[in-house]
C-alpha cells in the first residue's frame, strides 16, 4: 500500500492582509445580488439575449443571411425564382441561384433599382456578385437560404402545436409522444 | 425532441445558442449535475474579467 500522502496545512490568511487584493466593494456587492438578491431567481442575462434577439446571426460561406421579409420575398417572386415551387431547388440551375444568392444576400433597395433599370442591368450586377462567391460554399448557402425560407412562413403567432409535458410523466413515456 | 413534439425542421433551425440554454434546463429540471460552468458561473466571470481588463 502506498505511503499515505500528508495534506498541506491549511494556510490562514494574515490578520492584517489587505482586502484590495481580492475583491473591490463593488464587485463583491455585484456577486452578491447576482447570488443572493432580486436578480437571483430571474433568468441569466446570457439566455435572455439567446431568446429575445433571435439568437446568433445565421452566418453561411462568410456572409451574413438575413431573414427573409415581405419585401424580399416580393423580390424572390420578381426574379421567378424555383425555389417558391414545390421541387424547385432541384432544378435550379447556377443562373437561378446566383440571382436568388444576389437577392437574399444584398439589400432589397439595391435589387429593386436594378430590377426597375432592366434584366441586363441586373444580371450583370448578378454575375458581379457571383464573382466573389466560392464554389464550395454554395451548398452551405443553399442550406442558409432554405433555413430562412422555413423560418419565414413558420407561424410564431399561431397556437402552438407542442405537446406540453406534465410533470407527473416520466421520460421515456410513450404517452407524452403519441402523435407528437 | 419528440417528447416535446418539435418537428425535425423546427429542432433544426432552432440557434445552437437557444438549444444549449433548453439543454441546461432540462438538466436542471432532472436534478442532474450540469456539465461545465453554470449560466450563473459566466456571469460573475464575466464580472470578474471586467474587473481584471480595467485594472491598472
Amino acid at each position: 500500500m502506498a505511503k499515505p500522502t500528508k495534506r498541506k496545512p491549511l494556510t490562514k490568511p494574515a490578520a492584517n492582509a489587505d482586502p484590495a487584493a481580492f475583491f473591490t466593494q463593488e464587485e463583491a456587492d455585484k456577486i452578491i445580488a447576482l447570488t443572493h438578491g432580486p436578480q437571483s431567481s430571474a433568468n441569466p442575462a446570457a439566455v435572455l439575449e439567446a431568446f429575445i434577439k433571435g439568437g446568433e446571426p445565421l452566418v453561411a460561406g462568410g456572409y451574413t443571411v438575413p431573414s427573409i421579409g415581405l419585401g424580399r420575398y416580393m423580390l424572390i417572386e420578381a426574379i421567378k425564382s424555383p425555389v417558391l415551387e414545390p421541387g424547385g431547388w432541384e432544378k435550379m440551375n447556377n443562373t437561378q441561384f446566383a440571382e436568388l444568392l444576389f437577392v437574399c444576400l444584398q439589400p432589397e433597395a439595391v435589387s429593386r433599382s436594378l430590377l426597375a433599370k432592366g434584366p441586363e442591368a441586373f444580371s450583370a450586377a448578378v454575375s458581379e456578385h457571383a464573382d466573389g462567391v466560392k464554389l464550395s460554399a454554395l451548398q452551405e448557402l443553399g442550406a442558409a437560404i432554405g433555413i430562412r425560407l422555413a423560418q419565414a412562413f413558420s407561424t410564431i403567432l399561431a397556437p402552438s402545436e407542442k405537446k406540453t409535458m406534465t410533470p407527473a410523466t416520466a421520460p421515456g413515456a410513450a404517452t407524452a409522444s403519441a402523435g407528437g | 425532441m419528440h417528447e416535446y413534439g418539435w418537428s425535425i425542421t423546427e429542432a433544426m433551425s432552432t440557434p445552437l445558442i437557444q438549444a444549449f440554454a433548453l439543454y441546461a434546463a432540462i438538466n436542471a429540471r432532472y436534478g442532474n449535475e450540469p456539465k461545465g460552468p453554470t449560466y450563473l458561473d459566466r456571469e460573475i466571470q464575466a464580472i470578474l474579467k471586467n474587473r481584471n481588463d480595467t485594472a491598472p
